[in-house]
């Protein structure tokens, strides 16, 4: 016996509903959020140095892995592109401070030269646990935002959680991501040794910049930590001296006034890597 | 004694700095003066525009940032605000044919009919000559000049250098700032800025 119309479609109507309610239900069962996110051209991740909380210092990391031949930013990233960028959202009672920048390199862009990284590289982040560690699961978020290039550019977001303490399957693995968020924070830049001296000339168009190490350097490249003071694109003119080195530094066509000081990191061949600053003289 | 070693070190700083050459897009200075072919053929040179305010705005439209520009009608505003108060457009484009950017007459015309841009005029610059001429960096860049011939404006279009559109609406333009205060006789309070956005797509060097 056929059913009225009116009766035919509300039934209809509530079998869809039904229907898309438990697959709503199944699509979105209660789960951990995830540790990672898989975008164009990068894979982002959220890493710890041990697998619960406590109270004091602890090391996160935000893990790049980059496809070959494109590239991240550094916190100037030189002539064109922008750094990641990150936003917190944290339990009651921890801190993180903003992300500490490995040394970069020096990459080409058809004449132009940004500074970033390439292949993976880890963004080490300090987090501050105040007295009184949660007792229920802890889940810290990061949102990111990013731009990934090569020839072209793609920029990226993803949100991204680690829960602690951490699943059985992520203990395992937290050795080896407290050695990768050592070996990053290795690569940080430190202050320079307080024997040092570094100081500047300013010329007409370029600034001499001589840095005093103590022993003859070859080989070393400057990444300016402000922008618009040094002309990224042009090549660094190096003379190495009896105790240290001196780089010829292109002025940038935005600079209108001289600085009274030349920031930057100095980065050498065996992987040392120091932040200087320069007076700067005419 | 003491000459020779004064002599040594200035010798020894010209030798090192030497190489370098001042640039040719300086703001204060005459602004670098260029030739180049629009999408109807027709050449233009800045001489042509003295007694003008010109705008150059350099432009790839496969550029994350040019689309947050372009896609939000922001850059399309600002081109039929200040034409339409005399102001000179040109909108520049150097990519290398093969590169990101670089589009032929035909469909730089298209680009401006669908994206209802209202340029003066696209400068097809595939040699990358202008670009290098004013050492453009980034897309955009923008640089205006005066009336004068004097490079008044180098730098970014704006104070916001993301790829998200939202950051249009609050952001500080620096464009306008510029020829508002210009035209209101008064000085340019940020005449240079960072230009952001993604690097002009020249053609690249053979690869050792």
């Amino acid at each position: 016996m056929a059913l009225p119309s009116r009766t035919r479609r509300w039934l209809y109507g509530g079998a869809l509903a039904t229907a898309a309610l438990l697959v709503s239900s199944i699509a979105e069962p209660q789960q951990a959020p995830s540790r990672s996110a898989g975008a164009p051209h990068v894979t982002v991740e959220l890493i710890a140095d041990r697998d619960h909380a406590r109270a004091g210092t602890q090391w996160l990391g935000l893990r790049f892995s980059v496809e070959p031949d494109w590239h991240i930013y550094w916190q100037n990233p030189g002539d064109s592109g922008g750094p990641p960028e990150v936003r917190w959202q944290l339990p009651s009672r921890m801190m993180t401070s903003p992300i500490e920048w490995p040394v970069p390199r020096r990459i080409d862009v058809g004449g132009l030269i940004n500074y970033g990284y390439r292949n993976t590289v880890v963004l080490p982040v300090r987090l501050v646990v105040g007295a009184g560690v949660p007792t229920s699961p802890a889940v810290l978020r990061a949102t990111l935002r990013w731009l990934v290039c090569r020839d072209i550019c793609v920029p990226g977001a993803a949100s991204i959680a680690l829960t602690w303490p951490l699943a059985d399957r992520d203990r395992d693995a937290v050795a080896s991501w407290s050695q990768a968020i050592s070996s990053a924070r290795a690569r940080v830049p430190r202050p320079a040794p307080p024997a040092w001296h570094a100081s500047a000339v300013a010329g007409r168009d370029a600034f001499t910049l001589d840095l005093i190490t103590g022993q003859r350097e070859e080989e070393v490249a400057f990444f300016p930590l402000e922008v618009n003071q040094v002309d990224d694109s042009a090549p660094q003119m190096l003379t190495p001296l009896a105790g240290g080195v001196r780089l010829g530094l292109r002025k940038s066509a935005q600079l209108t006034k001289d600085p009274s000081t030349l920031r930057g990191v100095v980065s050498f061949p065996d992987g040392r890597a120091f932040e200087i600053a320069a007076p700067v003289s005419r | 004694m003491r000459h020779a070693t004064i002599w040594a070190v200035a010798l020894a700083l010209v030798l090192v700095a030497g190489p370098f050459i001042g640039h040719a897009a300086i703001v204060g200075a005459p602004a670098p003066a260029f030739t180049g072919v629009d999408t109807k053929g027709k050449t233009h040179t800045l001489a042509e525009f003295r007694g003008k305010w010109v705008v150059l705005e350099w432009h790839n439209n496969g550029c994350p940032y040019v689309k947050k520009h372009y896609g939000s009608g922001n850059m399309q505003k600002l081109q039929r605000e200040w034409t339409r108060r005399g102001v000179v457009w040109l909108t520049v484009i150097s990519s290398a044919p093969g590169n990101q950017g670089y589009v032929t007459a035909a469909e730089a015309d298209a680009y401006v009919a669908q994206s209802k841009a209202a340029p003066t005029a696209i400068l097809l610059d595939p040699g990358g000559d202008i670009g290098r001429l004013y050492e453009a960096r980034t897309t955009p860049h923008m640089f205006v000049v005066n009336p004068q011939g004097l490079l008044i404006y180098n730098g970014a279009i704006d104070d916001r250098p993301s790829t998200n559109s939202a950051d249009v609406a609050t952001a500080s333009n620096y464009i306008s700032a510029a020829l508002a205060e210009v035209m209101a006789g008064k000085p340019v309070t940020t005449p240079t800025t960072r230009p952001y956005g993604c690097s002009v797509k020249y053609a690249r060097l053979p690869q050792d």
